[in-house]
């Protein structure tokens, strides 16, 4: 008893160091009831999930398989053309419905029992309802209509959709908020997307090391040695950054244009005059919005980000596979009417990020550094006191904090063990 | 030139760049290119579909030396070993002094205090220059089997 309210360092008691979120306890990373406690309340709770571009199923009966959490979803274009997400799980017995990643299907039936499904996830047929020459059989009483598939709450922003597992979450611009919807808008502005292509890898660490490491613009500057080595990142760069005040776990980080000079990104300011990239078509974007943004780095609570470097325009989906692995899912993406050397550029500077991203193969590396360090420490403490110890908004432009990180675990906190504090 | 030897100078590209690339003398690896170059790794899904992303993409031996740059100077990584095992090599068309070959490629990896793992498995759809007095790669796709890489794909294949 005494020793399950101290804890020791291999099973530290589940308490949090302080009141602020300037301390997050290692456990959060590690703990197995945490993991299943976060996949109840978060990834099947109240919160949107992105689930994909709604042009990858343009036609009724087109479908794909997608991940929430640990469950797969299959997201149907219907017959009135509208989108649904259904539990990938027979009403009947649970077996996974579908294994195909995209297809096309009048109707989803199971190959098990074939009981079978509408677009809409409706039951419309059991073999055998009747049983044969008078045996066997459902009971009378057996009512079709009951035994649908889970459909869950979708949302399509302007062709990216959203599912959720908990009918009662907001919309999705009461759920980030008015300035978080305006960047998401931004991006999903009403021009048409289309997929460039996916990108997936595995990094054995915890889910949220990748949300905090995109809400920690104080890695960038010393991590990034690539984007400071050819001048393509100062940490004094002018910038916006947006923080949703009621949860303070949706936040923008916005780069600016300089304006003035040649431009942001072809300024090569290089801390090493010996570096030089020859092959200048790399980072060299065009301005396509009617603003002078760059760079847009978005979280949306609790496993989105999304990412404007220039043209190449990005989701990066999380996927928890446990305490200490999980799944990355890049989406690249454009808009239907680029032309040919628009998706050049999209997929020239596609080479920053992903698996092979001049940027992203350092965070890829270190995440999982962080995974090995923390699996054994689960006693420890990681301590987040850059630009303060509370969770507010910090100053717009202030790159040298920690503070959305701080904001993030006040809201976990809440969403996790708000009803026991 | 006839074929059997084409065939053995096409075999023998194939055997030097795996052993530049394993040797890790990533310096010289540009030079198994043409100036003017298409160098593409995509995963399988995407090419199936008509994709083009995917994890590295150049268009001129400019860009691949700047990977070899970032390789070495910029990236943070741990140290690994690779082990390109080439089979299937064969001249499939040529046109010209531009000869389309294909091979099959497994890259086997080994990290500190790791076992050695199968980092990917795939096809090749190349493009080789023979114009010069040494073959030249002009064009070099690599589609690989599982789009789902265990961490980070640091160096070409």
């Amino acid at each position: 008893m005494d020793m399950e309210i101290r804890g020791t360092e291999l099973n530290p008691a589940k308490k949090w160091p302080r009141e602020d979120s300037s301390r997050v306890p290692l456990w959060v990373y590690t703990d197995q009831d945490n993991y299943r406690r976060e996949l109840e309340r978060i990834f099947y709770g109240p919160f949107w999930h992105f689930v994909g571009i709604d042009s990858e199923i343009p036609n009724a009966g087109d479908f794909m398989r997608v991940t929430i959490g640990e469950r797969t979803v299959l997201v149907t274009r219907g017959e009135d053309g509208a989108i649904q997400a259904l539990l990938n799980s027979c009403a009947h017995r649970g077996i996974e419905l579908c294994q195909a990643k995209f297809g096309s299907q009048k109707e989803i039936m199971c190959p098990y029992h074939q009981w079978t499904y509408d677009l809409k996830g409706e039951l419309i047929g059991v073999p055998f309802r009747r049983g044969i020459k008078g045996k066997g059989g459902f009971p009378e009483d057996f009512d079709l209509a009951k035994h649908g598939l889970r459909a869950l709450k979708v949302e399509n922003v302007n062709g990216a959709v959203f599912a959720s597992f908990d009918h009662s979450v907001p919309s999705m611009e009461e759920y980030l908020g008015e300035e978080s919807y305006f960047y998401l808008k931004r991006i999903f502005n009403g021009r048409k997307v289309k997929v460039l292509g996916y990108q997936r890898q595995r990094i054995k660490g915890n889910w949220k090391l990748y949300m905090e490491n995109i809400k920690d613009p104080y890695h960038a500057s010393l991590l990034h040695v690539f984007l400071i080595s050819f001048g393509l990142y100062r940490i004094d760069q002018k910038g916006v950054t947006v923080t949703d005040e009621r949860t303070r776990s949706h936040n923008v980080f916005a780069s600016i244009r300089n304006t003035g000079e040649e431009s942001g990104t072809l300024e090569m300011k290089s801390f090493r005059k010996d570096l030089k990239l020859n092959d200048m078509r790399l980072v060299k974007a065009e301005k396509e919005y009617s603003d002078e943004v760059t760079i847009q780095i978005q979280t949306l609570f609790p496993d989105l980000v999304l990412q404007q470097q220039g043209n190449s325009l990005q989701l990066r989906y999380v996927i928890p596979m446990g305490t200490d692995e999980f799944e990355l899912l890049w989406t690249y993406f454009g808009y239907e009417d680029d032309d040919e050397e628009t998706t050049l550029r999209r997929l020239r500077q596609a080479n920053l990020t992903g698996p092979s991203g001049f940027v992203s193969i350092d965070d890829t590396e270190v995440l999982g550094y962080s995974g090995d360090g923390i699996k054994v420490n689960p006693g420890a403490t990681a301590i987040l006191e850059l630009g303060g110890r509370g969770s507010a908004a910090p100053a717009d432009g202030n790159m040298v904090t920690e503070g959305p990180i701080r904001g993030f675990y006040e809201y976990y906190r809440t969403v996790m063990y708000g009803d026991q504090d | 030139m006839n074929d059997f030897d084409m065939r053995a100078k096409v075999s023998d590209l194939y055997a030097r760049y795996a052993e530049c690339i394993c040797d890790g003398e990533m310096e010289k690896w540009p030079e198994f290119f043409r100036e003017e170059c298409l160098y593409r790794i995509l995963p399988k899904t995407n090419y199936d579909r008509g994709l083009r992303i995917g994890p590295m993409f150049a268009e001129s031996k400019g860009a691949l030396v700047d990977r070899v740059l970032a390789i070495r100077e910029t990236l943070v990584h741990a140290a690994r070993s690779l082990t390109h095992i080439v089979s299937g090599t064969r001249i499939v068309s040529s046109e010209g002094s531009l000869l389309r070959t294909r091979s099959m490629i497994s890259v086997f990896q080994t990290l500190v205090d790791g076992t050695t793992k199968l980092l990917l498995v795939g096809r090749t759809f190349d493009v080789i220059d023979t114009s010069g007095g040494e073959l030249k790669f002009a064009e070099r796709v690599v589609v690989f089997d599982s789009e789902l890489l265990a961490g980070a794909l640091v160096y070409p294949v």
